[in-house]
């Protein structure tokens, strides 16, 4: 839970506002669900992200269930607000049933590309492999597996490896068993601290209590490298996993509103840019991996605690 | 049984009844208690154990599925080694969704699996409930994770739940057969040694407890046997106290009645004495008076035989030189004096015997005797008396010893009195002297025809100067010392003497003389 709340804290948009309302501030609803904590704490962290830009007004608005999207519609006419920001599984549901009228982007959920725009949760992989260059450098091939649903962050990551001069082995899979079974292929043909195993956000082929442990295992005897996109893998054993930085991704969400209202006709979709490191120093000592003072300050969390 | 004798019905102390009940009442509560936590224990741990193992069977179920998964026996391998890692387990299996074996494993060959697919559930199941061990099952499925619902998209699929087959675990019932064990053996022994602790906590309270008791009990026990009247101390529990209180009114009433009796019988005693004392002074008096009775009878006897002896002599010689000299009226007139005299002198020596006897002077003289020699001189004395009467004089001789050692003048005196009285009562009738002994008695009777003795005077024959016509116009001479003195010799010889009469018909005199005192020389019968 407490690294499933982290998921959340990274998802601000940078409102690096317009300047071209200099005297009246512009209004930006922002729905946000009702919700305990960490939740609302997460909620709360991109809410003062988006409000980090003093150009624009952020009226917050707190989602209930059951709500009604077409009186919803009315107030924000009535307030002439057509810029939304939704958060959490209210928004987004919020988000569907609004009129195209309204520029509407969500955040704090691991939405894939349907239509909505909005930054999704998923780490994105430029992100992630730039990290893994900082962490471990010697990594020059990443495999990953992957379902139907995070093919499109596997789309992402293709450009980002071959940006950053990463071999990226990629392989699509129907099921868990599939995934094990490129898994242990993987580690057959494994170069020690040369290889990489990225674990996507992926309940298919990334399965916490059948293929980490599993991964985790061989990748430890084999000295492979594993990061994961998900926070909770680095106490496990990953060498390394993301948090969101949710402050950055309410700024990112401020952002990403005021383009879709530039160019409503250009839907706006980004995974997780704002990201925070969290590092396995056991393993990156397993690994034979050290680190100097100055890169250990920008890990977020290191473990062991 | 063994309660009632151990306290209702024994007759050991109180304090031992009570004790001994207590301790039957603790040892049956600590055993059964002591059982029934056993059991219950048992049963909770045989729950636990149960539970345990379906514990173990779901967390095998769980590291199967990567081997399911994969098909791999491989993989199977690990989760295969931590479930048999557990003691009691003997024994694990995988099996495929379409109940094909993926991997079977057991600690011994003998184990074998039977898949029964109806038996398997939703969840870990006990599937077999066998005397040596149970056979737990559970499904194996492959569930995908499950994100916080607030991290889910809205048009995410619901979680996927896949089954992928099944497990099988045989777990043994031999560690939960040693803990029930030792929890039995341990719930009794405790149970044991809490009883003896109560046993000795209670011996100790009530000990305590009827010690007032014990003190009361053993107070009137000294009071009984000293005879004294003690009080007892008054402490204990409130009956106790009661019962020594009213115990102690008691022993002072006693005492109380006790001290009027001393003196009531301290007066009687007294007077007592003082009559006791009286008939002593009485008692020597007629004593003396008895001896100086005696002492003048024997004087005075003698005195009187001596110049009657000088009498009688001297009027024979008369009578001697008077037949000599024909004047036979006057010799016939001294016999009749001479004969006057002999019964004088037999009187005076009747009443000499009979002082001698009360005096104490009598003595018993044995000796061999004759006893032909004795009877023949009885019957020849006796003959003329007979005849004197017209009397038949018969003599009955049974076995009778040749020789036998008596005092002859005594049992001849005896004889002659006998048969003096019987042929002085009997006019012209019949008189019979039997005679007869054996080892241990002579006995001897002697019958007449006579006047008989009344039923009345029977009892007063032998007394002194007793006749039993007693008027002054009696028909029959008589001193009446002569039965007196028969029946004193008898005495004196250990003799029985009894009468038999009938007035008018007869009188039997028999004698019975124990011979134990008496040397028996010679046997000889002699026929009669």
């Amino acid at each position: 839970m407490r690294f499933r709340g982290c998921l959340f804290i990274s998802c601000l948009f940078l409102l690096i506002g317009s300047p071209a309302l200099a005297f009246s501030k512009e209004k930006i609803a922002l729905f946000y669900p009702e919700a305990k904590n960490p939740y609302r704490t997460i909620y709360e962290e991109i809410i003062s992200g988006s409000e980090a830009d003093s150009q624009v007004e952020i009226e917050k608005i707190l989602l209930k269930k059951g709500f009604d999207a077409d009186q919803i519609a009315d107030e924000l006419r009535s307030k002439q607000i057509t810029k939304v920001i939704v958060l959490g599984r209210q928004g987004f549901k919020l988000a569907k049933q609004l009129p195209k009228e309204f520029h509407v982007v969500s955040g704090a959920l691991p939405i894939r590309p349907n239509g909505v725009s909005g930054v999704s949760l998923r780490s994105d992989p430029q992100s992630l492999f730039a990290f893994l260059e900082q962490v471990a450098p010697t990594v020059k091939r990443v495999h990953v597996a992957y379902s139907e649903r995070s093919s499109w962050i596997i789309t992402i990551a293709k450009k980002a490896a071959v940006s950053l001069g990463i071999d990226l082995i990629h392989k699509k899979v129907a099921n868990t068993a599939e995934a094990i079974s490129f898994y242990n292929k993987t580690f057959e043909q494994a170069r020690p601290k040369e290889d990489a195993i990225w674990l996507p956000l992926d309940k298919v082929s990334s399965h916490d209590k059948v293929t980490l442990p599993l991964i985790l295992e061989k990748a430890w005897s084999k000295e492979v490298v594993v990061f994961s996109s998900k926070p909770s893998h680095a106490k496990r054993g990953a060498l390394f996993s993301t948090y969101p930085d949710n402050v950055g991704l309410g700024k990112h969400l401020l952002k990403m509103v005021n383009e879709l209202a530039a160019r409503p006709e250009e839907k706006q979709f980004a995974a997780l840019q704002s990201l925070q490191l969290a590092v396995n120093l056991r393993t990156a000592a397993h690994l034979g991996l050290k680190y100097s003072n100055e890169q250990q300050q920008n890990f977020k969390v290191t473990f062991p605690e | 049984m063994v309660v009632r004798n151990i306290t209702f019905n024994s007759k050991s102390t109180f304090k031992r009844q009570l004790l001994g009940f207590f301790i039957f009442s603790a040892f049956v509560l600590a055993l059964t208690t002591s059982i029934i936590t056993a059991w219950q224990t048992s049963r909770e741990v045989e729950q636990s154990t149960i539970d345990n193992g379906l514990q173990v069977t779901s967390n095998f179920a769980d590291q199967a599925v990567l081997a399911l998964l994969t098909g791999s026996e491989d993989n199977a391998v690990e989760a295969v080694q931590r479930a048999l890692g557990f003691n009691p387990v003997d024994g694990v299996a995988v099996y495929k969704a379409d109940g094909d074996v993926l991997i079977t494993s057991a600690k011994s060959e003998q184990i074998q699996f039977y898949f029964d697919l109806d038996k398997i559930k939703q969840e870990a199941t006990l599937v077999e409930d066998l005397n040596d061990y149970w056979v737990f099952s559970a499904p194996v499925y492959f569930v995908d994770e499950e994100d916080d619902p607030e991290l889910v998209e809205p048009d995410e699929g619901e979680t996927d739940k896949q089954l992928l087959g099944y497990v099988l675990v045989e777990y043994n019932k031999q560690e939960l057969r040693q803990i029930q064990n030792s929890i039995f053996i341990n719930n009794v022994s405790i149970g044991a040694i809490l009883t003896a602790i109560l046993a000795i906590l209670m011996g100790w309270g009530i000990k305590r407890l009827t010690a007032p008791l014990s003190h009361l009990s053993q107070t009137m026990e000294t009071a009984r046997d000293s005879g004294d009247y003690l009080l007892a101390e008054i402490h204990g529990a409130n009956e106790i106290r009661q019962m020594a209180a009213v115990y102690n009114q008691m022993m002072s009433r006693l005492a109380k009645q006790r001290a009027e009796l001393e003196k009531h019988r301290a007066n009687l005693e007294a007077e007592v004495e003082i009559r006791t004392q009286e008939l002593k002074v009485a008692r020597d008096s007629a004593l003396t008076a008895s001896r100086h009775k005696s002492e003048f009878l024997a004087n005075i006897s003698h005195e009187l035989r001596t110049p009657l002896q000088a009498v009688i002599g001297y009027v024979d010689l008369v009578k001697e030189d008077l037949e000599l000299e024909c004047l036979d009226p006057q010799a016939e007139d001294l016999g009749k004096a001479i004969r006057s005299a002999h019964i004088l002198l037999g009187l005076i020596n009747n009443i000499l015997d009979l002082a001698k006897i009360e005096a104490g002077k009598m003595d018993l003289y044995i000796q061999a005797v004759d006893t032909d020699y004795l009877v023949n001189d009885t019957m020849e004395t006796i003959l003329p008396m007979a005849t004197a009467n017209g009397n038949e004089l018969k003599l009955n001789k049974g076995s009778l010893s040749r020789t036998l050692n008596l005092d002859r003048q005594k049992i001849m005196q005896v004889f002659l009195n006998l048969l003096s009285n019987a042929c002085k009562f009997t006019k012209n009738g019949k008189v019979e002297f039997s005679i007869e002994n054996d080892d241990r008695y002579l006995r001897f009777s002697v019958s007449d025809t006579g006047v008989g003795i009344p039923k009345d005077k029977l009892d007063f024959i032998f007394e002194q100067f007793t006749q039993v016509d007693g008027s002054q116009s009696r028909k029959f001479e008589g001193t009446g010392l002569g039965m007196a003195i028969t029946q004193n010799f008898c005495q004196m010889m250990d003799a029985e003497i009894k009468v038999d009469s009938v007035e008018g018909e007869g009188t039997c005199f028999s004698v019975k003389m124990p011979l134990q005192k008496l040397y028996q020389q010679e046997t000889e019968t002699v026929d009669s």
